[in-house]
């Protein structure tokens, strides 16, 4: 998965799971999208979509994927 | 620009100053090129997409679709990581904004222009992160045992008691080592939210969605100055060091753009809460 975004090395790079990118991308706290002239049609949809996504998402990563879902070892991968 | 088909579909990708240079230009959805529409002081960042499968009914049948989610979700993703490194303010859209032509663009941009502008102040020159707290109960339940009185005294005590007390006794353990996790628990949530509060700027709570024992006990959007990431990347290992023998680890996602803070009411915040 493609990181948000790299600092030059200045940091460590870290790994982002998709459902660490569905969290973002499909969230509530979201710009305009209730005002664009077609959207995913509302918030509550919205909502209802993103509950399904993570859910979809979930079984993903538990099922053939490594997963890297957080075994948590220290802050960033790394660090 | 405005010689485009009408009603070609643009996804708008983030709202940016209008100052904005994208060069090289970043490729979008379905390898199409980023352009910039511009409106006065801001910009939106965007591509053409097929209607066939971003107009209205389309776009909500498939946004359930993994297949069909996960790469263009990594592209909105990409296309942001890229503009978040060449401007100082952006204000990344959630997934699934889809205006008909740039005439829509351009006017979502006049209406909302003061917002868009107070909100891009808001998010100018600071990034986004994620800290997922986790605890180990294999590993926190000894270690909030370890330092317990009460569970210290109901051990001796059943270790002597005859049979039918020591049953009872047994009982009242459980009940005391659930009490004792929770209470390491919630020293572990304050103590990350203390390392953290001086280098963070605001705090969201994020929703916990999964339901499994290994579920985080809290997650939190920080917002930061790009000043002080490397500071709060040190915060956050110094509180792995101290916290990591009791079973408790602490995951740092970041920097992203600011998908949430972006989003966010202009005037709340609070830079303590986890």
């Amino acid at each position: 998965m493609q990181p948000p975004s790299s600092l030059a090395g200045q940091l460590p790079e870290v790994e982002f799971t998709l459902l660490e990118l569905a969290d973002r991308l499909l969230n509530r706290g979201v710009v305009l999208v209730g005002e664009a002239t077609i959207s995913v049609a509302g918030v509550d949809l919205i909502y209802l979509g993103l509950n399904l996504v993570l859910t979809a998402v979930e079984n993903l990563e538990r099922s053939p994927h490594p997963g890297p879902l957080p075994e948590g070892v220290g802050t960033r991968e790394g660090a | 620009m405005e010689g485009r088909a009408i009603g070609e579909l643009l996804y708008v990708y983030a709202v940016v100053p209008a100052s904005a240079r994208l060069a090289p230009e970043p490729t979008g959805i379905g390898a199409a090129p980023v352009r910039l529409i511009q409106e006065g002081l801001i910009a939106a960042a965007v591509s053409p997409v097929p209607a066939a499968e971003f107009d209205d009914e389309p776009l909500n049948r498939l946004m359930r679709d993994m297949d069909w989610l996960a790469p263009r979700a990594t592209a909105h993703q990409t296309v942001n990581a890229a503009l978040f490194e060449r401007v100082d303010a952006l204000l990344p859209l959630s997934f699934g904004a889809v205006y008909r032509g740039a005439g829509g663009v351009r006017r979502m941009l006049r209406e909302r222009r003061a917002e868009l502008l107070g909100r891009l102040d808001a998010v100018r020159g600071r990034s986004e992160w994620v800290a997922t707290l986790q605890r180990d109960a294999e590993r926190a339940g000894p270690a909030a045992e370890a330092d317990d009185e009460e569970l210290a005294r109901l051990n001796a005590e059943i270790g002597t008691a005859q049979p039918g007390r020591a049953y009872l006794l047994r009982r009242r353990l459980e009940e005391a080592r659930r009490a004792a996790l929770t209470r390491l628990d919630r020293a572990a949530t304050e103590a990350l939210a203390q390392g953290l509060a001086d280098v963070v700027e605001r705090t969201h709570p994020e929703p916990i969605v999964q339901t499994t024992p290994d579920a985080p006990l809290a997650r939190s959007s920080l917002l930061v100055h790009r000043a002080r990431e490397g500071a709060l990347v040190e915060r956050g290992a110094d509180f792995a060091r101290r916290w990591e023998a009791r079973g408790y680890a602490l995951r740092l996602t970041g920097p992203w753009p600011p998908y949430r803070f972006g989003g966010e009411p202009l005037e709340r915040g609070d830079a303590t809460a986890i």
